[in-house]
């Protein structure tokens, strides 16, 4: 099956997850995900757990809370929870599994948005990894009295450097002739 | 402030699809894409993406990040900076799980539709009084009103989806999700506000044929 086809498979499965209220096929979609992940399945699962935790075990825990005070049932929280993960679950499964580029091809616009940002993306974390690690070696780190010492010089090289290689892919592409102006 | 995957319920997120699809097709068209502007919306993308990973610490050992949308709004206009928000957003929720798949239309109503306009339109309401004030009142409603829109939006889950009054999806009504929500980020806004304001006053005189007005 195509990366496009897998890209559409997930949104419907999805959308239909969103509808489903058994706790039984909640978890029988998230052993079909993992069958699905191949090696990187507890990974991919390990993953997923540590993205949903925070917010899911903070709304959970307000909700037993909750229900000391008022009459709830909090069973309720086993099918929120699994509803999350199965979703989460899935969306990495497919990013492990498809090529998103590809995926999105079906769009020249919205395939080209996503290489060029996904490239400028990793070209600037990596710039401000080098600022962090470079504070860092001289014993400092971002303070309170952030504004003009410390975020100036980085807004100007991330602002200088986005724009530069904008205008960089810009020729790149007149000169490909990829997108019709 | 994303909603993750898991708490929003079909009676919501299916008409929020329509919406933020609609609203992209007007931005698109709106911006009219074409060989300058696609490299443009990419960079944009990446620079709001990375502001979201810097992190100020805040009194108490916590930090907060900054989300960028007014800085973005301000320097490119309320529409790149909906599509760049909107696109950063896929990425995130893809990628690295911060929001939903499901919670997306969501997310880019409150945050990058929200957060943009509003920046935009406080600017220009304040700008005639004080450039300064209007940067940051900027900076200030990017944060508050889509804080408002997703507390309404989780608040109202209890409502709109339960059973015998047993939540399906987010199990808390309006009465704690406004509160909760919305009392924290008008002090998070502040310091928006702030950086908002120190950042684009000092990228428009850096950049000033790019960003000048």
């Amino acid at each position: 099956m195509s990366d496009r086809a897998w890209l559409f498979v997930y949104v419907a499965f999805v959308m239909t997850l969103g509808f489903v209220h058994n706790e039984y096929i909640m978890l029988f979609s998230i052993f079909i995900t993992m069958a699905l992940g191949g090696k990187a399945r507890f990974k991919i699962f390990t993953k997923a757990l540590l993205v949903i935790a925070l917010f899911n075990l903070s709304i959970s825990l307000s909700y037993i809370i909750y229900s000391f005070f008022t009459p709830v049932d909090i069973f309720a929280l086993v099918l929120i929870n699994l509803r999350a993960f199965a979703i989460t679950l899935l969306t990495f499964t497919l990013v492990r599994r498809i090529n998103l580029h590809k995926a999105l091809e079906f769009s020249k616009v919205l395939a080209i948005l996503y290489g060029f940002t996904y490239a400028q993306i990793i070209l600037l974390k990596n710039m401000l990894q080098s600022y962090y690690e470079g504070l860092k070696s001289r014993g400092a780190s971002l303070s309170m009295k952030i504004t003009k010492k410390q975020l100036q010089p980085l807004l100007i090289t991330l602002f200088a450097t986005m724009l530069h290689k904008s205008s960089e892919q810009s020729m790149g592409l007149r000169s490909r002739g990829l997108i019709d102006d | 402030m994303h909603i993750p995957d898991g708490f929003i319920s079909p009676q919501t997120y299916i008409p929020s699809i329509a919406i933020g699809a609609a609203l992209l097709a007007i931005a698109y068209k709106k911006i009219d894409l074409d060989a300058e502007k696609i490299p443009l919306i990419a960079g944009v993308s990446a620079i709001s993406f990375v502001m979201m990973l810097i992190a100020i610490p805040f009194p108490g050992g916590t930090t907060m990040h900054l989300s960028g949308i007014a800085i973005i709004s301000l320097l490119f206009g309320p529409w790149i900076a909906f599509s760049s928000i909107s696109l950063v957003l896929l990425i995130q929720a893809l990628l690295f799980g911060e929001g939903g798949i499901t919670s997306y239309p969501i997310n880019i109503i409150a945050m990058a539709f929200v957060g943009s306009f509003s920046s935009y339109w406080f600017y220009k309401l304040f700008a005639y009084r004080s450039k300064n004030i209007a940067i940051f009142m900027a900076g200030w409603t990017s944060i508050f009103f889509p804080s408002i829109l997703i507390a309404i939006v989780l608040g109202i889950q209890p409502l709109v989806a339960s059973v015998d009054g047993t939540p399906l999806y987010f199990p808390f009504g309006l009465s704690v999700t406004l509160p909760s929500v919305v009392i924290p980020h008008i002090f998070i806004a502040i310091i928006e506000g702030l950086v908002t304001l120190s950042s684009v006053k000092f990228l428009r005189t850096q950049f000033r044929s790019v960003f000048g007005e």
